[in-house]
């Protein structure tokens, strides 16, 4: 699966598409593998749904990128990928923004 | 094969139709007056007929060592079966075929040579990729521009694979260069190589799938063993608990733990993601949140899952995995249920006489952060009190349309079948989803405990 991933000052941004799930998530972690800086933006504005295997692919990029002193961030989530947050509580472990623009700003403030 | 035999047939007619030397351009035959020249002329036209019938015989010998050639090819290429193997065997048989010093043989991104080592990859590749993009053969001979050096000559010919190009042989210095003969007996053994190629792709194919299918049988006892085989008897509780793992197994998992020194305990947690990793981290889920409850001093739901967290994180986190789970603790003193929620849905609760309702987690799942968000809270669980915890097997349930079966549909069944026993219920949730999904295939486990209060 190509990710269609890009670069902004030393954010790395990460733009998925359709169902986040197990096909996706080994793609995902390969990516982090190759990870320039661990700033990290994730955009879910065109995920219309998220498993367990994506969470947890998402929780491992977060984990690598915090321990090199960043952090993984998500925005625009769509309301069923939100649900999902708030239900497995995953909400309280990511750093979430409404927009790209908020999430890689919040990297400089 | 059968297109070997048409290209050797076509040739023959070719030589067959070939006009005398001294024939005229009109067809008919001029014959000179002078005896002497007509003796020459007629000496001439046996000599002719007689190099014609050499040629005749040459190609028939060569057409039937082409044919034996094939069919030493394909019996010994038989016995090898994986793709490798296979690839191997072609190569050095289509060396000692075109006597060539040696060959190439490429399918996707495997490459075999024979002799081993017989040039760089990385030049070859170049080749290889041209030819099969050209999707025709390509000769090249010394000297040429394109020849790596100490090349003398290079026949690359593509290989058809389920209908597509796919591959390509190619064969190194043939000594004095490769002859119209060569290239058509070169041709039938990367037909050759493709039926055969295909072949062991197939039954690699098979292969996979079939100790995919051994891996997922064994998980599947994994997980349905680890499961308890009795469930608790309490004397105020009506209790059910069942498992149906789906075909790719899931990481879903429950627990009863019943000591003599505290009241029961239940677990149910549901590992991220599938298959025989997911059973394997359940199994070790398992573990460490069952000591913790029979262990733990003055365990409590919230306490449990702390301690998991905490024995787990590590591990968890080398595995890109995390669980989400419910812990729940009964007070049949003070008809109170205490329970802790990491991140796990659905949870259902539904007081005696109310509305079935959603118990939304507070914390994390376990392996996510180095400290569990966890708290405890309590029910008030008096007779008719129902608990309804399952995996997400239930919402995600999807019908033929891709439509989810979601959590109001699941409170509404909750409500509907709340008078029932436990057992009753857990069938009703059942038979629910499986009406839902109509036949569709069960994509996740499907886990569920139900506990009511009773007199």
């Amino acid at each position: 699966m190509a990710l269609n991933t890009r670069s902004i000052g030393n954010v790395g941004v990460l733009d998925l598409h359709g169902r986040f799930d197990a096909h996706m998530a080994p793609a995902v972690i390969e990516w982090y593998g190759r990870l320039p800086s661990p700033h990290v933006v994730i955009n879910l504005t065109d995920v219309t749904f998220i498993d367990s295997s994506a969470l947890a692919a998402l929780a491992g990029g977060m984990k690598r990128c915090r321990q090199r002193d960043g952090d993984l961030r998500l925005c625009a989530l769509q309301q069923p990928v939100r649900v999902i947050f708030e239900l497995t509580r995953m909400n309280r472990a990511f750093e979430i923004f409404a927009t790209e623009a908020e999430a890689i700003s919040s990297f400089t403030h | 094969m059968t297109s070997v035999l048409t290209q050797t047939t076509r040739q023959m007619t070719e030589v067959d139709v070939v006009p005398p030397i001294h024939s005229a351009p009109g067809g008919s035959a001029v014959w000179p007056c002078n005896q002497s020249i007509a003796k020459g002329c007629l000496l001439s036209r046996q000599l002719q007929s007689e190099r014609d019938l050499e040629q005749m015989t040459e190609q028939l010998v060569e057409t039937q060592d082409l044919l034996l050639a094939m069919y030493d090819l394909a019996k010994a290429t038989r016995s090898h079966i994986g793709v490798g193997e296979v690839l191997r065997h072609l190569a050095r048989e289509a060396t000692r075929l075109v006597y060539a010093q040696g060959a190439v043989l490429c399918v996707g991104p495997t490459m075999v040579q024979y002799p081993e080592d017989l040039i760089d990859e990385r030049v070859m590749n170049k080749y290889l990729l041209a030819a099969e993009q050209r999707t025709d053969d390509l000769v090249l001979s010394a000297p040429h521009p394109a020849l790596p050096e100490g090349m003398r000559n290079l026949c690359i010919l593509p290989i058809q694979i389920r209908g597509n190009i796919q591959g390509a042989l190619g064969l190194i210095n043939r000594e004095g260069g490769f002859t119209a003969p060569d290239l058509k007996l070169a041709r039938a053994i990367a037909e050759q190589a493709g039926a055969h190629i295909e072949h062991a792709m197939l039954y690699q194919e098979t292969l996979d799938q079939a100790r995919l299918q051994t891996e997922m049988a064994v998980a599947r006892r994994v997980q349905l063993q680890l499961l308890p085989h009795t469930r608790p008897s309490v004397s105020t509780l009506d209790i059910y608990a069942e498992s149906r793992p789906a075909l790719q197994v899931g990481g879903d998992f429950y627990d009863f733990v019943t000591e003599s020194d505290r009241s029961l305990m239940l677990i149910l947690g549901d590992v991220s993601g599938k298959g025989v990793s997911a059973a394997m981290i359940m199994g070790m889920v398992r573990f460490a949140a069952r000591s913790a409850a029979r262990f733990l001093p003055d365990a409590t739901p919230a306490s449990i899952l702390s301690r998991t967290n905490n024995d787990l994180y590590d591990d968890l986190t080398l595995l890109d995995s995390f669980t989400t789970a419910f812990v729940a603790q009964y007070d049949p003193n003070h008809g109170l249920m205490r329970y802790a929620n990491a991140g796990h849905a659905p949870v259902i609760y539904r007081a005696p006489g109310g509305r079935a309702q959603m118990l939304e987690a507070d914390g994390v799942p376990v392996g996510v952060l180095p400290i569990s968000l966890s708290e405890d809270y309590t029910l008030a669980f008096p007779p008719g009190a129902l608990l309804v915890i399952t995996t997400d097997g239930f919402n995600e349930a999807r019908d033929p349309d891709g439509t989810m079966f979601g959590y109001e549909r699941l409170l509404e069944f909750v409500d509907e079948f709340a008078d029932q026993p436990a057992q009753v219920i857990a069938y009703g949730l059942y038979s629910a989803i499986d009406g839902f999904t109509a036949g569709h295939t069960q994509e996740d486990d499907q886990t569920l405990i139900v506990i009511k209060g009773i007199p």
